[in-house]
């Protein structure tokens, strides 16, 4: 299937969900336009773009028109989508944690993931990294991260 | 003579020693991220936006300046030696940059560069000095008409501008405005979209959203391709251009600035669009067109000059109207705002310290830059082989610490990881951000100028075709919108392919 015919599904039913929210809303009348009005004609308006996206989509003779599945032909999605993970499971445990044990386990992660750097040189420059990053934010630019067990060790 | 005091007072504020070195801090990360691969202006403005939080207004917005234009400067060097642009305005750049750079001349390429950047930026910072004044007057006449009118015409311009597909650039701006709509609606008070979660109370914040489309995707897109860069092997000699790489330049400069400065007035203009037209207008112009893509001098002169021109012209709406043209104008609008300040016709007798002092220190950053990108040069060489696969970590540990630091929330943290995946799916399937974000900027301006128009005219559209400003505004968008359909319109829309911003 075509990407564009894909994303374009996906757009109308975002259209519709937020066109049936907006209406919900109460969209007032045209003297008094309610909170509900301007996303519902925008709701509208999407659905229809979608349509003309996807009827587009499906006529295009176009040598260059890719499926789906060439936008990740050659690609290391593994990578990205393992980066992803990695980020969502930083935000879930640096409250709880801390910022510097945290970030040291994140950098470390990714610089010996990715950069298949070794474990020395990894750990050496995540610890440099975060604690460079804690001296600048926290220290010196007041930005109010997380305390955790090395924190209140070292402050 | 009122001007001139006006810019006097400026100086004494641009002078103020905090606010230079904001202005030196801020040119120089621009010049940084211009040099880097992997995440523009946007992107960083996005991620010092919580930091300038913590400092004075007029330092803030300085510095957040001072990184916009200071990346057009850093965009060219990697361009000319390795054939990336560092940012989309500089894609042009590579053209014929780095085919001077493989041709040993890689030094007159850059010094040309940051000359007629500096030429240029300073011309475009008088012209705003002297444009800004008489156009804040004018804008006082405006209504909610004429405001929903423009800021219509801004989006309709951007996506009209938008290197791919119409309707696909206006679900994203209609996307936009959606997102913008999510929080408590000023008007009624009544909670929109927030799905019972309290964190979506307030909206979504402008922040996470920019640093989840434009530096979270763009890390993500970079890791997936693997991205890795030649450096040309020639050695970086002579900086200064000869008398005859001047005389090739001279006119290129002059005409580059000039339609730099005007597109970046433009609402959906900018530095992107004005290097491609100057490039364009020097091919068409050059008595040897067949030199273009082969290392012609003034296909380097010219937008470079045009990008750096656009930046002051930028400030221009912004400022006098309170409307960004373009997504970084939209970050500086957003740091207007955190700082309680409304920019509009009224800002420059409100506040004609934060007006003239920023106008003035973008004189005083092109000069910085000029010392910055010539006499450094080896130093940006050297910052370009550090390998990408070490700098990505840190730009994503930026991006979290930025996003945590807003509300000391993780919520903001999950939105911009959220908005990162969906930046990321966007550009696979080819749909651009920046008309995205100037839509969610917009978006609350749109909406209480749309229903106020409506208030006035008693529910009826016509107004926005009876006031002659607000009908000016509407027919050219609509005029934009519809061009497409004409097939000889239709083959010129074909812009080489552009990094979104």
């Amino acid at each position: 299937m075509k990407p564009d015919k894909v994303s374009s599904i996906f757009w109308m039913a975002l259209g519709m969900v937020m066109t049936y929210a907006s209406y919900k809303l109460k969209l007032g009348t045209l003297t008094h336009p309610g909170p509900g009005f301007l996303p519902f004609l925008a709701g509208v308006i999407l659905c229809c773009l979608s349509i003309v996206v996807f009827l587009k989509a499906g006529r295009r003779i176009d040598e260059k028109a890719k499926k789906l599945r060439e936008l990740w032909a050659g690609m290391n999605w593994l990578s990205a989508a393992i980066v992803v993970v990695a980020l969502l499971v930083y935000a879930l445990v640096f409250t709880h944690v801390g910022f510097l044990l945290s970030t040291i386990g994140l950098l470390t992660f990714l610089f010996r993931t990715r950069e298949r750097m070794g474990w020395f040189g990894a750990i050496g420059g995540a610890l440099i990294a975060s604690f460079a990053s804690f001296a600048v934010f926290a220290v010196w630019l007041k930005v109010q991260l997380p305390y955790g067990i090395i924190e209140k060790c070292l402050f | 003579m009122e001007i001139l005091n006006n810019i006097f007072y400026g100086f004494s504020v641009a002078f103020i020693p905090a606010n230079i070195l904001y202005c030196f801090i801020g040119v120089f990360i621009g010049t940084l991220i211009g040099v880097l691969p992997g995440i523009g202006p946007v992107g960083a403005m996005s991620i010092l936006l919580p930091v300038t939080a913590q400092i004075p207004p007029i330092s803030s917005i300085i510095m957040l300046a001072g990184i916009y234009y200071g990346s057009m400067y850093g965009g060219s060097t990697t361009s000319i030696l390795v054939n990336i642009p560092g940012e989309a305005a500089s894609v042009v750049t590579c053209l014929d940059g780095y085919q001077m750079a493989k041709q040993g001349r890689a030094g007159p390429a850059l010094g040309i560069a940051a000359f007629g950047s500096f030429i240029a930026g300073t011309l475009s910072v008088v012209g705003l000095a002297f444009l800004a004044p008489p156009l804040g007057e004018w804008a006082l006449k405006f209504g909610p008409p004429e405001y929903f009118s423009v800021m219509v015409l801004g989006m309709t311009m951007l996506i009209y501008l938008a290197s791919g597909s119409i309707p696909k650039a206006m679900m994203m701006a209609l996307v936009g405005v959606l997102v913008a709509s999510v929080g408590m609606d000023a008007t009624s008070a009544t909670q929109r979209f927030t799905l019972g979660i309290l964190e979506l109370n307030d909206g979504i914040g402008l922040i996470p959203l920019a640093m989840g489309l434009f530096g979270i995707s763009e890390v993500l897109i970079n890791v997936e391709q693997g991205l890795r860069r030649e450096l040309a092997k020639e050695r970086i000699k002579g900086l200064l251009p000869t008398r005859q790489d001047w005389k090739d330049s001279t006119a290129p400069i002059a005409r580059g600035s000039l339609l730099g400065f005007l597109f970046g007035i433009l609402p959906g203009g900018g530095g992107v669009t004005s290097s491609f037209i100057s490039y364009a207008v020097e091919k068409r112009v050059s008595r040897h067109p067949e030199k273009f893509g082969k290392g012609a001098i003034e296909g380097v002169a010219g937008p470079e000059s045009a990008n750096n021109a656009a930046t002051g012209g930028g400030f221009v709406p912004l400022l006098t109207l309170g409307i960004p043209s373009n997504p970084a104008m939209a970050m500086l609008l957003g740091a207007l705002l955190i700082h309680g300040m409304q920019p509009g016709p009224l800002l420059m007798q409100k506040q004609p310290d934060l007006f003239w002092g920023v106008v003035t220190s973008m004189y005083v950053g092109n000069g910085m830059l000029l010392l910055l990108n010539l006499p450094m040069i080896g130093i940006w060489v050297q910052v370009l082989k550090i390998p990408y696969q070490i700098l990505f970590p840190l730009i994503l540990l930026f991006c979290l610490i930025g996003a945590y630091s807003i509300n000391n929330s993780v919520a903001d943290v999950l939105i911009m990881i959220f908005f990162g995946i969906v930046g990321y799916l966007m550009r696979k399937f080819e749909y651009e951000g920046a008309p995205l974000i100037l839509a969610y900027v917009l978006g609350p301006m749109l909406e209480i100028s749309l229903r106020q128009s409506l208030t006035i005219s008693s529910g009826s559209f016509a107004i926005f075709f009876t006031r002659p400003i607000a009908a000016g505004g509407m027919l050219l968008a609509i005029l934009l919108i519809l061009s497409p359909l004409l097939p000889r319109i239709r083959k010129k829309r074909r812009f080489p392919e552009a990094f979104g911003e």
